[in-house]
C-alpha cells in the first residue's frame, strides 16, 4: 500500500467532512423554511396581493379616510414599534453587543419575497430597516457566533447558532378536530378558552418544574399564542435539551388518522396531575358547554373512540341515539357512571384512566414541536403586526390570560384612528401631561407598559448578577 | 502530506517562508512536526530539565522574583538560550525557538507519563493491577506497548460486538434480548468478567484488551460527525449492558473511584415531598439523587423523574442514566478532541491501519476493479436491476421513461454502473443509447467528458468511489425534478409505501415496520429489511442478522447476485 494513496484517501475524507458539514447547514435552513410556507401564511400573504381588503372594509363607514394596509404598517413601524425596549430585550443589555448583532432577523416582504440571515450593528440601523422595507412580517432567529448578514463569506464551522430563547408556539389549527365552532381561518372567544387552558398548564409547568422566570406570552395575532421564555438558562439550552423539554411536556400524540392521542400510566407524573387539576376546572365549562363535544354522533363518536373497550361504546352509543338532545353534560354523565359500573375487572384500570385521558385530549395544550426544538428555527416577532387581521401581536399576562379576548386586540386601523384623534385634542388642551411615547395616546399603551416591565424585570435579574459577580471577585 | 496540510492551516499566517516561530514566547500549542534525531531528542531535554531544576532551586532558596529572574537568564543563556526578535540573525534564532518548542514536548511528555501513572493509578491498592473494576470510563489512554497484531485484532474484535449490538437493534429485540445476545457475543469476542477474587492475571488481559481496543476504534471512529455518532451510540449501548451486569458493590466502587457522585436529597427532606416524588414502597429506602435537568434529559423526556425549580430528582434505579449521561458526554468530547489531533497523527504504521478498520464500517471502495465475474456489458444492465437497490432501480427507471438524468443522477448511477463491472467503454455505450433524444455531438459535447471523469480518464484523473449510502443520504439533496439520492431519504411517505408494494411487499405489518425505520431516520437499515423482505430472509435466523446492515449500494448488489448464485447451485 503506498502512503500517497493513503494521503489521498485522507485528503477526499476531509473534502468530504467539509462537504457534508455545508449540506447539514442548508438542510437545517430549508427544513425551517418549508415549515413557514405551510398554507395558512400563504392564504396571508395571499391576501397582501388583493386589493379589495374587504376585512379592513367592513365595519367601518368609512367617512373618514384610512390609508392603505402599507401606509397603515408605515405609520405604525415609525410611530408605533417599541424599538428601545426591543433592543434592550434581544441584547439582554442597554449596552449594545453581540447577541443583538449576531441576532439573526427575517423579513417578509411579500408573498414570495423573505429575506433570511438579517442583522443589524444597532438598534438604528435595526429600526431604519424596518422603516425603510416596511416588512409584512418580521421573525427573530438565533444568535450565532458571528454576523448572520456575514453567513455567506464564513466558514461553515464559524457560523453556528449560539443561544436563542426557548419558544413555543401553539395554535388553534391544531385543534380543528376538537374544536365544534366556526372552523376554518377563523375563532371565536370560545375556542380562544383552549388557548387560555394552554397557556395556564404550560406557564405553571414551565416555572415551577423547569424553574424559569421570565416567560413572555405573546398573541400570534391570529389563532395561537407563542411564548419566549428569556431566563438566561433557557437561551443556552442545545437542541437535545430543547426536545427533551418538548417530550416531557407532550402528552397529545399521534396524528389525525389515530384517534385516541394521550395514553397515561398507573402512576401519574406530578406534572400531569397538576395539569389535570387545571383541566378540571375547565372541563365543564369549555368542552361541555362552549365546544358541546357530545352533541351528535358524529361528534360523539369521537370521544367514544377513546373509550378501550367496545361493549361499552356500543352501549353509550345506543343511550345516546334514543336521546340524542340531551346535553353534552349529561352525556358526560352516562359516560363516567357507565365505566364506573361496568363489570370488566382485568381492563377497569384502563377504562378509568380513559376518563382522563379524554379530558387530557380535550384540554391539554398541543404544542408544534419544530418550532421549539431546534435552536434556530425562527419565530414571529412580538409586535408585528398580522396581515390578515391587522391585529398586532402584543403580549398577554399569564396570570390574567382568562380575560383575553383577541378580538380586542388593537388593530392598524383602530390604532391610526386613536392617534389621529389624540392628536387632534392634544392640540386644544397642549402640555397637561408629557408624553414619552406615541404609543401611551392609543390602546396599544397597558401592552407596551406590560412588555417595559417584563424586560425590566430581565434587567433587574441580570443588574442583581453582575453585582454579585463583582462583588465575589472583589473579596479576592 | 497530512503534515502540510496541517501547516498550512495553522502556521498560514506567518508571513515570510521558512519562518516558523515568530515570537520568542510561545503557548506550545501544537507539537512539534519536524524529525528529531536521537542525540537531539536527549540533549534538549536534559538542557530544558537544567532550566526548570534551576527555578526549582532558586524557588527553594526563596530568591526574590527578581532574583531568581536573573539566575535564570543567566543558566538558559547557557542551556537553552532563547533571544528576541532583531531583525537579524534569523537562522540562530530559528534553532532557539526549534529547540525550546521541541524541548518543552519531550519534558511534557517525560512528565505527563509519570505523573500520570502516580497520581491517576495510585489509587489501585494491589500492585500489579491496573483495572480494578470491569467498568472503564476510558479517562486514560493506553501507556503500554501494543504490537501490531494485537492492534488490529483487538479493534475487529471490538467491532464485532458494536456491530452485533447494531443488527440487535435492527431485530427489533427487547432490551434484555439484546442484552443476552450481547453477553454471549463479547464472550467470545471481547470477554470481561467482574472480579471474583480468582483468575486475577485473565481479567487483567480482558480488561487491557478492553481499554486498547476501545482506543483504537476511537481514534478509527472520530473522523466524521457520521462515524462518532456510530461509534457513540453503540459504546453507550455496550456500557449501559456492562454495568447493568455488573455487581452493585463493584459498580458503586467503581462510580466512588471515578469520583462520580450526585448529593442526595436527606431524609428529611425527601419525607416532605413525598407526594411528588411519587415512588412505589420498593424504592423508597434508596438514595434520590439531585441534579440539573439538563443531565438526567433521558428521564426528563419519559416524564421519568420529579421535576423541581429546574432540578431532577432521580431515584437510585434510575441511576444508570446518570450514568450513562455521564459517560455520553466524556466521550463525545473526547472524540471531537481526537478529531482535531487526528491529522496530527502520522504514524505510517497505524494511519492504514486506522483507515482499514473504519473501512469496516464505510464498507469496501467497491471501485470495480476486483469484479471477478467477468465484465457487464451496456445490455446487461436492463436484466440486472432486479438485484439494484431502490435508489439505484429510481435512477435506472426514470432513464428509462425520460431517456435522460440529471447531473447529480449521472454520477451516482454511472459510479455505481462502474462498481458493478462496466467498462468505460461498455458505460459509454450505456449512457448513448439511454439518452436517446440527444444527438451524438450533443453527447459528445456535454456528457461524454462527465462520464470518463467518472472513470478517472479526464480531469483530475481520480479514480472515483461509488458512493456510499452515507453519502448518497447526507449530500447534494436532490431537488424537484432530480431523482438521485436515497428513496428512503427522499421519498415521501406515500410514494415510499406505493414503492413497497410495487415490489410486492403486500403485509402491512412489514410496511409498517419499513415506514417506521424511515421515520426514524433509520435509512439503511430500512433498506436492509427490504432486501430481507422482498428476498424471503426475514426471521430465518433469530440470533444472527441475516444481513450485514446496507452501507453501499454495491454492496447491495453483491448480496443479491451471491445469493441467487447460491440458490441456483442447490
Ligand atoms: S440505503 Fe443505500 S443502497 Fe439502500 S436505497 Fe438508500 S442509498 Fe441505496
Ligand atoms: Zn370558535
Amino acid at each position: 500500500m503506498s502512503l500517497q494513496s493513503e494521503n489521498d484517501a485522507q485528503t477526499s475524507l476531509m473534502e468530504e467532512i467539509e462537504e457534508m458539514e455545508e449540506i447539514v447547514e442548508t438542510e437545517e435552513l430549508e427544513d425551517i423554511e418549508d415549515t413557514e410556507k405551510n398554507t395558512k401564511e400563504e392564504l396571508e400573504a395571499d391576501f397582501w396581493r388583493n386589493p379589495s381588503r374587504t376585512i379592513l372594509q367592513a365595519g367601518h363607514e368609512s367617512q373618514d379616510f384610512i390609508p392603505d394596509t402599507s401606509e397603515l404598517l408605515r405609520f405604525f413601524y415609525t410611530k408605533l414599534f417599541p424599538y428601545k425596549i426591543y433592543a434592550e430585550w434581544l441584547n439582554y443589555s442597554k449596552e449594545i453587543d453581540k447577541k443583538f448583532i449576531n441576532r439573526e432577523f427575517s423579513f417578509q416582504l411579500s408573498n414570495e419575497a423573505v429575506i433570511r440571515h438579517l442583522s443589524f450593528n444597532n438598534p438604528d440601523e435595526l429600526k431604519a430597516e424596518i422603516v425603510k422595507q416596511c416588512p409584512l412580517k418580521i421573525d427573530i432567529g438565533a444568535v450565532y457566533s458571528a454576523k448572520p448578514k456575514d453567513k455567506r463569506s464564513l466558514r461553515p464551522s464559524a457560523y453556528k447558532p449560539v443561544e436563542k430563547e426557548l419558544v413555543f408556539d401553539i395554535d388553534l389549527t391544531d385543534y380543528d378536530d376538537i374544536r365544534t365552532c366556526y372552523k376554518g381561518g377563523d375563532i371565536c372567544l370560545k375556542c380562544w378558552q383552549f388557548m387560555t387552558v394552554a397557556i395556564k398548564i404550560l406557564d405553571v409547568a414551565l416555572r415551577e418544574d423547569f424553574g424559569f422566570k421570565h416567560l413572555l406570552w405573546i398573541y400570534s395575532g391570529r389563532r395561537g399564542v407563542h411564548c419566549w421564555i428569556c431566563d438566561e438558562r433557557a437561551r443556552k439550552l442545545n437542541n437535545d435539551e430543547r426536545k427533551a423539554i418538548v417530550s416531557y411536556l407532550e402528552v397529545i400524540k399521534g396524528g389525525a388518522q389515530q384517534h385516541k392521542k394521550v395514553y397515561l400510566y398507573k402512576n401519574m407524573h406530578s406534572s400531569l396531575k397538576r395539569s389535570l387539576v387545571i383541566i378540571e376546572d375547565y372541563f365543564e365549562q369549555i368542552v361541555l358547554e362552549d365546544q358541546d363535544v357530545l352533541k351528535d354522533e358524529q361528534n360523539w363518536t369521537k370521544v367514544l373512540n377513546c373509550i378501550p373497550d367496545e361493549g361499552l361504546r356500543k352501549e353509550l352509543n345506543k343511550k345516546w341515539l334514543q336521546l340524542p338532545l340531551k346535553p353534552s353534560i349529561d352525556k358526560w354523565h352516562d359516560l363516567k357512571s357507565e365505566i364506573s359500573h361496568y363489570k370488566n375487572k382485568k381492563n377497569q384500570w384502563r377504562l378509568d384512566s380513559s376518563i382522563s385521558e379524554i379530558m387530557f385530549q380535550y384540554l391539554y395544550p398541543r404544542l408544534d414541536d419544530k418550532v421549539t426544538t431546534q435552536i434556530n428555527h425562527l419565530l414571529k416577532s412580538p409586535f408585528c403586526v398580522h396581515p390578515k387581521t391587522e391585529r398586532v401581536c402584543v403580549p398577554i399576562s399569564p396570570d390574567n390570560c382568562e380575560n383575553f379576548d383577541p378580538l380586542k386586540v388593537p388593530t392598524l386601523t383602530t390604532l391610526y384612528r386613536q392617534l389621529n384623534e389624540t392628536n387632534n385634542t392634544a392640540s386644544d388642551k397642549s402640555g397637561t401631561k408629557r408624553i414619552h411615547h406615541e404609543y401611551e395616546k392609543c390602546s396599544l399603551k397597558s401592552y407596551m407598559k406590560y412588555f417595559e416591565n417584563f424586560v425590566e424585570g430581565i434587567m433587574k435579574e441580570i443588574r442583581e448578577k453582575n453585582r454579585e459577580a463583582s462583588e465575589m471577585s472583589m473579596e479576592f | 502530506m497530512i503534515v502540510s496540510s496541517q501547516k498550512k492551516q495553522k502556521y498560514g499566517q506567518f508571513k515570510k517562508l521558512g519562518v516558523d516561530f515568530e515570537y520568542l514566547l510561545n503557548f506550545y500549542k501544537f507539537p512539534p512536526l519536524e524529525d528529531i534525531t536521537i542525540e537531539e531528542f536527549e540533549t534538549f531535554a536534559l538542557d530544558r530539565l537544567q532550566v526548570l531544576k534551576a527555578i526549582e532551586g532558586a524557588i527553594l532558596r526563596n530568591k526574590t522574583e527578581e532574583q531568581i529572574r536573573g539566575h535564570i537568564n543567566q543558566i538558559s543563556d547557557e542551556f537553552l538560550p532563547l533571544r528576541s526578535n532583531d531583525g537579524k540573525q534569523r537562522y540562530d534564532l530559528q534553532a532557539e525557538r526549534r529547540k525550546d518548542h521541541i524541548s518543552h514536548f519531550i519534558l511534557r511528555l517525560a512528565y505527563c507519563r509519570n505523573s500520570q501513572k502516580k497520581q491517576k493509578y495510585g489509587q489501585f491498592k494491589k500492585l500489579g493491577v491496573d483495572f480494578e473494576y470491569l467498568l472503564n470510563f476510558y479517562k486514560f489512554p493506553p501507556l503500554e506497548d501494543i504490537t501490531i497484531e494485537e492492534f488490529e485484532t483487538f479493534a475487529l474484535d471490538r467491532l464485532q460486538v458494536l456491530k452485533a449490538i447494531e443488527g440487535a437493534i435492527l431485530r427489533n429485540k427487547t432490551e434484555e434480548q439484546i442484552r443476552g445476545h450481547i453477553n454471549q457475543i463479547s464472550d467470545e469476542f471481547l470477554p470481561l468478567r467482574s472480579n471474583d477474587g480468582k483468575q486475577r492475571y485473565d481479567l487483567q488481559a480482558e480488561r487491557r484488551k478492553d481499554h486498547i481496543s476501545h482506543f483504537i476504534l476511537r481514534l478509527a471512529y472520530c473522523r466524521n460527525e457520521e462515524l462518532r455518532q456510530w461509534f457513540l451510540r453503540y459504546e453507550c449501548i455496550l456500557f449501559k449492558i456492562r454495568f447493568t451486569n455488573e455487581k452493585k458493590e463493584d459498580r458503586d466502587a467503581f462510580l466512588r473511584d471515578e469520583n462520580i457522585i450526585w448529593p442526595q436529597l436527606s431524609s428529611t427532606e425527601k419525607e416532605s415531598m413525598k407526594k411528588e416524588l411519587n415512588l412505589s414502597q420498593e424504592y423508597w429506602k434508596d438514595p434520590i439523587f439531585v441534579v440539573e435537568f439538563e443531565n438526567a434529559l433521558e428521564l426528563v423526556s419519559r416524564r421519568a423523574v420529579y421535576l423541581k425549580d429546574g432540578k431532577a430528582y432521580v431515584p437510585a434505579h434510575e441511576q444508570i442514566t446518570l450514568v450513562l449521561s455521564e459517560f455520553r458526554k466524556r466521550l463525545e468530547e473526547a472524540l471531537l478532541l481526537a478529531s482535531k489531533a487526528f491529522p496530527k497523527l502520522d504514524d505510517e504504521r497505524i494511519l492504514p491501519l486506522l483507515n482499514n478498520i473504519n473501512k469496516q464500517y464505510l464498507g469496501k471502495n467497491f471501485m470495480g476493479k476486483n469484479v471477478v465475474e467477468g465484465k457487464v456489458t451496456a445490455d446487461d444492465v436492463d436484466e440486472l436491476v432486479g438485484h439494484f437497490p431502490l435508489c439505484m432501480q429510481n435512477l435506472h427507471k426514470n432513464l428509462r421513461t425520460s431517456k435522460h438524468l440529471k447531473h447529480y443522477g449521472r454520477r451516482q448511477y454511472n459510479l455505481f454502473l462502474k462498481g458493478i463491472g462496466l467498462t468505460i467503454e461498455e458505460a459509454l455505450i450505456f449512457w448513448r443509447k439511454s439518452f436517446s433524444m440527444i444527438d451524438d455531438s450533443k453527447f459528445q459535447r456535454e456528457y461524454a467528458y462527465n462520464i470518463r471523469h467518472n472513470y478517472g480518464i479526464e480531469g483530475r484523473r481520480k479514480d472515483y468511489a461509488p458512493l456510499g449510502c452515507m453519502s448518497i443520504i447526507t449530500n447534494n439533496q436532490p431537488g424537484p425534478s432530480e431523482n438521485h439520492g436515497c428513496p428512503f431519504r427522499h421519498f415521501s411517505e406515500e410514494n415510499m409505501k406505493a414503492t413497497l408494494i410495487d415490489n410486492g411487499i403486500r403485509n402491512t405489518d412489514q410496511i409498517n415496520n419499513i415506514i417506521t425505520l424511515v421515520r426514524d431516520k433509520h435509512y439503511q437499515i430500512a433498506c436492509t429489511k427490504f432486501y430481507e423482505i422482498t428476498r424471503n430472509l426475514e426471521d430465518l435466523n433469530e440470533d444472527k442478522p441475516v444481513v450485514e446492515t446496507i452501507q453501499h449500494p454495491n454492496q447491495y448488489y453483491e448480496a443479491s447476485t451471491k445469493l441467487t448464485k447460491s440458490k441456483k447451485k442447490k
